[in-house]
């Protein structure tokens, strides 16, 4: 102000009332001349609660230190220290094969690295990855290119991470098995799998004669790292038991010998090669029962039925392989036989550890022994066939038989009437009578009497209720067998319609009979020759069928995921009996918590370290081992 | 004019069960063994129940001789639609000597007392396989038969018969009454239902004694052993042509 002033006066007066003005407007712009104030103005901030990280006032701050170069000048060349520590280690592994015995491979001490990368170079893997999304995405358009590649991709994954069989390894195996536990040739039936859906190539098939030959086996391929498939019958509907790519396979068909047999516990000791009809045979001849019996008994073996922990038709009494199965002779992955045969039922010492490998469909051991506890043959059997209005009605059914009947109960089967037709069509089989929905129930007692009298008063009140419209019942072993025949055809038969798409699932019974229900509205309009079921409703199981003529990926993306995806919201499990192999695999998530699976493949790690045994099943594919 | 109708059921080790020889060789293992109606007999009595539901027949009754677990078998014969049962009581003891000719002459005495028309028996029994039931029936009658009839049918007074001979199918006539007796594809024996069940449990069952009826049982025929059917012997697998051609030189084959 004062300067102004100044100004002004050296200007002479010239202007006193420009001076008047500007000191007026400086009296009014001062902001503690509250005088003049109209309301009280506060300082505006910008940005307010908001630090720039940057420096906002003015040039940045100079560095005062000399010694720092202009940029634009060349850095002076810095003397390379040829042993500091990632110069000393640099192409150390290169010689690894030529230095070692050839033992090591690079792609071995790879850590921190899934298994399935060791061994790919640069982004190869990456390249891989981004062609299945490529391919999923047109898997509706071109499912052939899909499964090619799929191939492709495991046979990539396989020669990367295992050996490769050569002449030596065939003749080591002819050396100490013999020349007739080996067989190089005519290998198709044993690469293709039941439902003539997955194919491997694998050139060699060994038939051990005892546990010592498979340790020799393992033990041999453990060192090698040769992959191998461990397979029974060979019944499995999830292509377990065949190779994915050129795995040795391991048959146990010459491993039958039953072992001994105890008259008064009914504890049966074989080896895991027996079929189960002659195991069921050899204990009939003793009054005992083998405690499961399935579809497939006239080919499958019990090392499978242990591996897979099939379930069948006598699940509802007798409960699964878990229970049954009290001790078990395993080799592991590196030929160490474990010892687990106890014949005793109560065993509280440690972990029990044959659980595990019940229901590991091979991925962890061998199993070369079973023990198995079989129940006593029950005297009298009747098998009743009872025709049905609804599924409502199958569930009152099933509640009364389970109150009046229960004790009696062996087997408690639905079919409905599509799974009737194609019995009809295909096998030329005749059922007794019409009915929607029909319930096979087999009963069996040591008393006669007592199972009439009660059946005959539950079929009284049954038909008294209206429940029951029409059905049968005998217990003649004839009539029995042909009741029987409409429900076990019914695979058979489903297959000579041409295509089969299979599930197997568990599901609670409100929504046992929805699903079948809700499929056939969602496939009346497509090519789907049928869509039926039928399954072990005593157990919650459910076999969900649809056929067509011929492979139509039209019906399978209307089924497929959807389908595994409904039964997981609902409670169900996505494999109830036939387990997961190389099928379902990638869809354990549905059924199993992710820290389930982690600790899966822990365990899996645990056992089988190299991952030669069953590769490719049960766990997931792209998964970090 | 509608026939009464008398089937003949017999209980025999059921088809489906493995046969064990005694050790004595006197005959087959039976206890504990599952038993159920000679599937021939099944026909014969669905044929019978077929007959009355084209109103051929009036009344069907069915017959079966043994000891008292025949009872079983007549109620299978019930629930299949049968009207009523006889069951003839036989000792245990003397029925394993019991023969075709026994059978018969109950079966013919039976045929006079209640007045019936037609007789269909099974034409043999799957444990004796002995195919002489109906021929003597027809013969103690002194009726007409038909044997292994695979279709039956009316005809005025008569019964058309068609049987299976070697070379083909063979239509006769038959004077009525008579004896017929049924082959396999006679026809296909029905499920009992469930209601059938309920109500062949409240059928009548008349016993009968062989005494009462007159016959004597002693038997006509001695067994004197019985054994199991040879084992086949395992095979053995030739390399060519001419190896085969040794071997069975050797054998004397050729």
């Amino acid at each position: 102000m004062n300067i102004l002033r100044n100004l002004l006066k050296t200007n002479a007066n010239r202007n006193v009332f420009a001076l008047k003005a500007i000191e007026k407007r400086n009296h009014y712009n001062d902001v503690n001349n509250k005088e003049y104030l109209p309301f009280e103005k506060k300082k505006y901030e910008r940005r307010h609660g908001y630090t720039p990280h940057y420096h906002t006032k003015g040039l940045l701050p100079r560095v005062k230190d000399d010694s720092v170069l202009p940029l634009c000048s060349i850095p002076q060349r810095k003397k390379p220290d040829p042993w500091n520590k990632r110069e000393a280690i640099f192409g150390q592994n290169d010689y690894i094969d030529i230095l070692g015995d050839g033992e090591i491979k690079p792609h071995m001490i790879l850590k921190n690295v899934p298994f399935w990368l060791r061994g790919f170079r640069g982004n190869e893997m990456k390249t891989l990855q981004r062609k299945v999304a490529i391919f999923r995405h047109f898997r509706w358009l071109r499912p052939q290119k899909l499964r090619c590649f799929n191939r492709s991709r495991f046979y990539a994954i396989f020669s990367r991470n295992y050996n490769k069989l050569v002449r030596d390894d065939v003749e080591h195996f002819v050396k100490t098995l013999g020349e007739n536990s080996v067989k190089t040739d005519d290998l198709d039936s044993y690469n293709e799998d039941w439902l003539s859906v997955h194919k491997g190539r694998s050139s060699l098939v060994l038939f051990p004669k005892s546990t010592l030959d498979v340790s020799r086996i393992l033990s041999y391929c453990s060192t090698r790292e040769l992959p191998l498939v461990v397979q029974g019958g060979k019944t499995s509907l999830v292509a377990g038991s065949v190779p994915i790519s050129d795995e040795i396979i391991l048959c146990m068909s010459k491993m039958n010998k039953i072992e001994s047999f105890d008259d008064t516990s009914g504890i049966l000791q074989c080896q895991s090669g027996c079929i189960l009809q002659n195991l069921e045979e050899f204990v009939g001849q003793h009054q005992y029962i083998m405690p499961y019996d399935l579809g497939a008994k006239g080919s499958c073996q019990i090392g499978g039925n242990v591996a897979t922990n099939a379930a069948g038709l006598r699940f509802i009494r007798y409960g699964s392989l878990h229970q049954n199965v009290l001790g078990l002779e395993v080799v592991g992955a590196n030929g160490t036989v474990l010892n687990l045969m106890s014949s005793m039922r109560k065993d509280n010492t440690g972990y029990d550890l044959k659980q595990l490998f019940i229901g590991s469909e091979g991925t962890l051991g061998v199993i070369t022994k079973v023990i198995i506890l079989c129940p006593p043959k029950p005297q009298y059997k009747v098998v009743m066939l009872l025709s049905l209005n609804s599924f409502k009605c199958l569930l009152s059914i099933l509640k009364e038989a389970k109150s009046k009947l229960g004790e009696f109960i062996s087997a408690f089967e639905m079919i409905d009437f599509e799974s009737m037709n194609v019995v009809v069509d295909n096998l030329k089989l005749t059922p007794p009578f019409e009915a929607n929905i029909y319930a096979l129930i087999e009963l069996s007692a040591n008393d006669s009497n007592l199972l009439e009298a009660q059946l005959t008063n539950f079929v009284e009140e049954g038909i008294a209720d209206g429940i029951i419209k029409d059905g049968t019942y005998s217990s003649d072993i004839h009539v029995m067998n042909k009741l029987w025949a409409l429900r076990e055809g019914i695979p058979e038969a489903l297959l000579k319609d041409g295509y089969c798409y299979k599930y197997d699932v568990s599901l609670p019974l409100n929504h046992y009979y929805e699903l079948v229900e809700l499929m056939r509205e969602k496939l009346r309009s497509t090519k789907a020759v049928r869509v039926c079921s039928f399954g072990h409703v005593g157990d919650f199981n459910l076999h969900f069928n649809v056929t067509s003529k011929q492979f139509e990926p039209d019906v399978l993306r209307l089924i497929e995921p959807q389908i595994y995806e409904w039964i997981s919201d609902r409670g169900g499990s996505i494999s109830a009996e036939h387990g997961l192999g190389q099928r379902k695999n990638n869809y354990i998530h549905l059924s199993k918590s992710r820290e389930a699976i982690e600790i899966m493949f822990s365990l899996k790690k645990l056992f089988d370290p190299k991952l030669i045994l069953n590769p490719g099943k049960m766990l997931p594919d792209w998964k970090k081992a | 004019m509608s026939l009464r109708v008398l089937v003949g059921c017999k209980r025999v080790i059921d088809y489906a069960v493995k046969i064990r020889v005694k050790p004595d060789k006197t005959g087959v293992v039976t206890d504990g063994v599952k038993h159920s109606m000679n599937p021939f007999d099944e026909i014969a009595v669905e044929e019978a129940v077929r007959m009355k539901e084209r109103k051929i027949a009036s009344e069907v009754i069915a017959v079966s001789c043994g000891p008292s677990t025949s009872q079983e078998t007549l109620r299978t014969a019930l629930a299949m639609g049968a009207d009523k049962a006889i069951h003839v009581e036989v000792d245990p003891k003397d029925y394993s000597n019991m023969q075709p000719i026994h059978v018969s002459k109950i079966l013919a005495k039976l045929a006079k007392d209640e007045k019936i028309d037609v007789v269909i028996v099974g034409k043999q029994a799957i444990d004796d396989d002995a195919n002489q039931t109906a021929q003597m029936t027809a013969a103690f009658l002194d009726w007409p038969q038909a044997t292994f009839a695979s279709k039956i049918e009316k005809d005025g007074d008569h019964l058309k018969v068609t049987r299976e001979v070697d070379g083909g199918l063979e239509t006769i006539k038959v004077k009525l009454p008579a004896v017929i007796s049924s082959d396999l594809r006679l026809n296909e024996p029905r499920y009992a239902t469930l209601p059938n069940i309920m109500k062949a449990k409240k059928k009548p069952i008349d016993k009968k004694k062989p005494v009462d009826l007159g016959v004597d049982l002693s038997p006509k025929i001695e067994v004197i052993s019985v054994e199991d059917p040879p084992v086949r012997e395992a095979g053995a697998k030739v390399k060519d042509v001419d190896e085969l051609l040794a071997k069975l030189k050797e054998l004397g084959r050729i």
